[in-house]
C-alpha cells in the first residue's frame, strides 16, 4: 500500500465538538471535571419513561434532518480551523457517521442515507471526497477507523471525521418504548442503572499523516495507534451478553496499535447506563484486562447523555484531552459501582492518568463494536 | 490521491454470487426470529453470503470472528421508517420495527445467520463513491490481518424479491490457492457497475 508504511504515523491535530456542556474544549473539560451534566427536563407530546434530555442549544426552529447538517458544518469547520487545514486542499476528505439522523421524522421526505453527509461537504469545500458510515451508536468512531484506513492507503493525507446526531421526538418515544430509557437518571455502571438518557452534537477529529518517527510537534493532540472492530452477531438491539466481541474488538485495535493490555492507562468506556450493556462490557474489560496492570475507566454518557452516532467521536476527544491533561474526569452519575466492574473507575473526585496510551471503545445497536487506541507521547 | 488508490492491491476475489430468491423462509427460526422487520435488501444480503458460502470447498471456513463484511449503499430501511413516521405522531413507535429502521441493520441478518463476528462497516455512500473506500478498507483489513476474509456486498431494489444483493468475497493475495487476482479499482468498479444496471458476469 503506502510506500513508506512502516514510518507513517497518523497525528490528530485539530478537535472539536458541539455539545449539551458547550463548544469550547476548556469549557466543556471543565465542566466534565465538576461532573456537570447537560440532562434537563424537556416536555413531550407524548408519554415517555423520562423528560430529560441533553440538547445543543441552537437551531432548535430547524428540521432534526437540517439540524443534523448545521451542528455537523458547525462543528467540522472548527475542527478544520483547529488543525489550520484547508478542507480546499484535494487530500482531505470527510468521514461522518450517524445514527438514524434525521431519518425517521415525519418531517424527513428523504430516504437517503448520504445527502446529509454530501451537505456537510459541500459547505466545507471537500466536493465529493466525503464517506458517510452509519453503525448506530459506533458511527463517530467508526468515521475515524475509516479516516485511518484512507490515510494509511494513500488515497488521503487528511481527514476530518466524526459523528454527528440529534434527539427527535420518535427517537425518545422508540428508546422509552424499548425500555433502554431509564426512568430516573443515567447512572454508568452504577448498581442502580436503569437504563439510558437521549443527547445530541457533533464531535470531529482531524487526523494527518505524518511520516518519520512520531514528535511532540505543537499542533498534534495525539497519535492514533490502532482500530479495532468486531461484531456481536446477536441480532438488532440486545450485545453479546459476554462481551466477547466488544472484547475482541480491543484487542484488534492492541493489536493494530502493536501495544499489549499492560501499556493502557485510560479506557473511555461506552457506559449507556442499560443493564444487559453495561454488563456486556463489564465482562469485556475483565476478559482484556483481568492478568494486566489495569487502566482507569471514564464515562460520559452521564455528562452528554447518549450521544448515539455522535458519541464515539465525542468520547474520543474526551479521551484524548484527558490523555494531554493527565487527569481522568469524574464519571457523572456514579455512585455505587457495579461489583462485575474490576477496574478503577473514576468516580467523584478526578484521577490522575500517568500513562499515556488510552482506548475508547463504543457499542452500538446491530452489534457494531469499535475501538480506538490513541497516545500522547509523554 | 484516487489514481494511486484504483491502482492499488491486488486483493483475491475468491468467490461471488448473487442472492436470487432471498426466501426467508430458508433461514432458520432463530434468524427470522431475532430479526424480525428487517429490510428486504437485510435478507437478499445474507442470502448473496449464503450463496458464495455454499460455493466454496467444505473446506473453507469462512465464519467466525476474523470474517468482516461491508455493505455499500445509500437506501434507508424504507418500510421501518416508514412505519415509524406513521405510528410516531400518534404517540406510538413499535420497538421492534424502530430497530429495524435503523440504517446498520442491514447488515444484521447476514451477521446472525452467518456468524460474521468479525469488523463490520456499513458505509452509506451511493456505490459509485462508497465502493473505493470500502474496497480500500477491505485491503487495509486483509493487509494488517485485522480479518482473514471480507465480504463485499450491495443490493438494489427488486419488484419480484423485494431486493437483490451481489457479495464478494476477498482474502489476501497470498492467502488461498483459488480465487481471481484483482486491483481494488476493478472490484470497485465492478460493484458500481453492477449497482447500475445489477446485470453482469461474475467477478469470480
Amino acid at each position: 500500500m503506502v510506500a513508506d508504511e512502516a514510518s507513517l504515523t497518523i497525528a490528530v491535530t485539530g478537535l472539536a465538538w458541539t455539545t449539551a456542556l458547550g463548544e469550547s474544549l476548556d469549557t466543556v473539560w471543565s465542566r466534565l471535571l465538576r461532573s456537570e451534566t447537560g440532562l434537563r427536563p424537556e416536555p413531550a407530546r407524548h408519554t415517555l419513561r423520562s423528560d430529560l434530555t441533553a440538547r445543543v442549544d441552537r437551531w432548535s426552529d430547524c428540521t432534526p434532518t437540517e439540524r443534523l447538517k448545521r451542528i455537523g458544518v458547525h462543528t467540522a469547520l472548527r475542527a478544520l480551523a483547529d488543525a489550520k487545514t484547508d478542507p480546499r486542499n484535494e487530500s482531505v476528505w470527510l468521514v461522518v457517521g450517524t445514527s438514524l439522523g434525521g431519518l425517521i421524522s415525519p418531517e424527513s421526505h428523504c430516504d437517503s442515507l448520504h445527502d446529509w453527509a454530501a451537505v456537510i461537504a459541500e459547505e466545507l469545500g471537500l466536493d465529493e471526497r466525503v464517506v458517510s458510515i452509519s453503525t448506530a451508536c459506533s458511527a463517530g468512531s467508526d468515521a475515524v477507523l475509516v479516516g485511518a484506513e484512507l490515510i494509511r492507503s494513500g488515497m488521503a493525507e487528511v481527514c476530518v471525521c466524526g459523528g454527528v446526531d440529534v434527539v427527535t421526538a420518535e427517537k425518545r418515544l422508540a428508546h422509552s418504548a424499548l425500555g433502554t430509557m431509564s426512568p430516573s437518571s443515567l447512572r454508568p455502571f452504577d448498581r442502580r442503572h436503569d437504563g439510558t438518557l437521549l443527547g445530541e452534537g457533533a464531535g470531529f477529529l482531524v487526523l494527518e499523516a505524518r511520516r518519520g518517527p512520531p514528535s511532540s510537534a505543537s499542533n498534534t493532540y495525539a497519535i492514533l495507534r490502532g482500530c479495532g472492530s468486531a461484531n456481536d452477531a446477536s441480532g438488532l438491539t440486545a450485545p453479546d451478553r459476554d462481551g466477547r466481541a466488544a472484547a475482541q474488538a480491543m484487542l484488534r485495535s492492541l493489536r493494530d496499535a502493536r501495544c499489549d493490555a499492560s501499556s493502557v492507562g485510560l479506557v473511555s468506556a461506552h457506559g449507556s447506563g442499560t443493564p444487559l450493556s453495561d454488563l456486556a462490557e463489564a465482562r469485556a474489560y475483565k476478559a482484556v484486562f483481568s492478568k494486566t496492570r489495569k487502566p482507569l475507566i471514564i464515562a460520559t454518557k452521564g455528562a452528554f447523555g447518549h450521544t448515539l452516532g455522535a458519541t464515539g467521536a465525542i468520547e474520543a476527544i474526551v479521551l484524548v484531552l484527558s490523555l494531554r491533561r493527565k487527569c481522568a474526569p469524574p464519571i457523572a452519575g456514579l455512585e455505587l459501582p457495579m461489583e462485575e466492574v474490576d477496574l478503577p473507575l473514576a468516580r467523584t473526585m478526578i484521577l490522575p492518568c500517568d500513562r499515556g496510551i488510552g482506548l475508547s471503545l463504543t457499542l452500538g445497536f446491530g452489534g457494531f463494536d469499535t475501538s480506538l487506541v490513541f497516545e500522547v507521547p509523554r | 490521491m484516487i489514481h494511486l488508490a484504483i491502482n492499488q492491491g491486488p486483493v483475491l476475489v475468491v468467490a461471488h454470487a448473487e442472492s436470487g430468491d432471498a426466501d426467508r423462509s430458508r433461514f432458520p427460526q432463530e434468524v427470522r426470529a431475532a430479526i424480525r422487520y428487517a429490510d428486504p435488501a437485510a435478507w437478499a444480503i445474507a442470502a448473496a453470503l449464503g450463496n458464495v458460502i455454499r460455493s466454496l470447498p467444505s473446506s473453507s471456513s469462512v465464519t467466525g470472528s476474523d470474517v468482516g463484511l461491508i455493505v455499500i449503499g445509500e437506501n434507508a430501511p424504507r418500510d421501518a421508517i416508514a412505519s415509524v413516521r406513521g405510528t410516531a405522531p400518534n404517540g406510538y413507535v413499535s420497538p421492534l420495527r424502530f430497530a429495524a429502521a435503523g440504517p446498520g441493520s442491514i447488515l444484521s441478518v447476514a451477521c446472525l445467520a452467518h456468524d460474521l463476528r468479525g469488523p463490520t462497516l456499513n458505509i452509506t455512500n451511493p456505490v459509485s463513491t462508497g465502493a473505493l473506500p470500502a474496497c480500500i478498507v477491505s485491503s487495509q483489513w486483509l493487509e494488517r490481518s485485522l480479518a482473514r476474509f471480507v465480504f463485499l456486498s450491495t443490493w438494489l431494489p427488486s419488484e419480484r424479491f423485494g431486493a437483490r444483493a451481489t457479495s464478494i468475497l476477498l482474502a489476501q493475495a497470498q492467502q488461498m490457492a483459488a480465487g481471481v487476482s484483482r486491483k481494488l479499482g476493478e472490484v470497485a468498479s465492478y460493484l458500481a457497475d453492477w449497482s447500475l444496471c445489477g446485470r453482469l458476469e461474475p467477478l469470480a
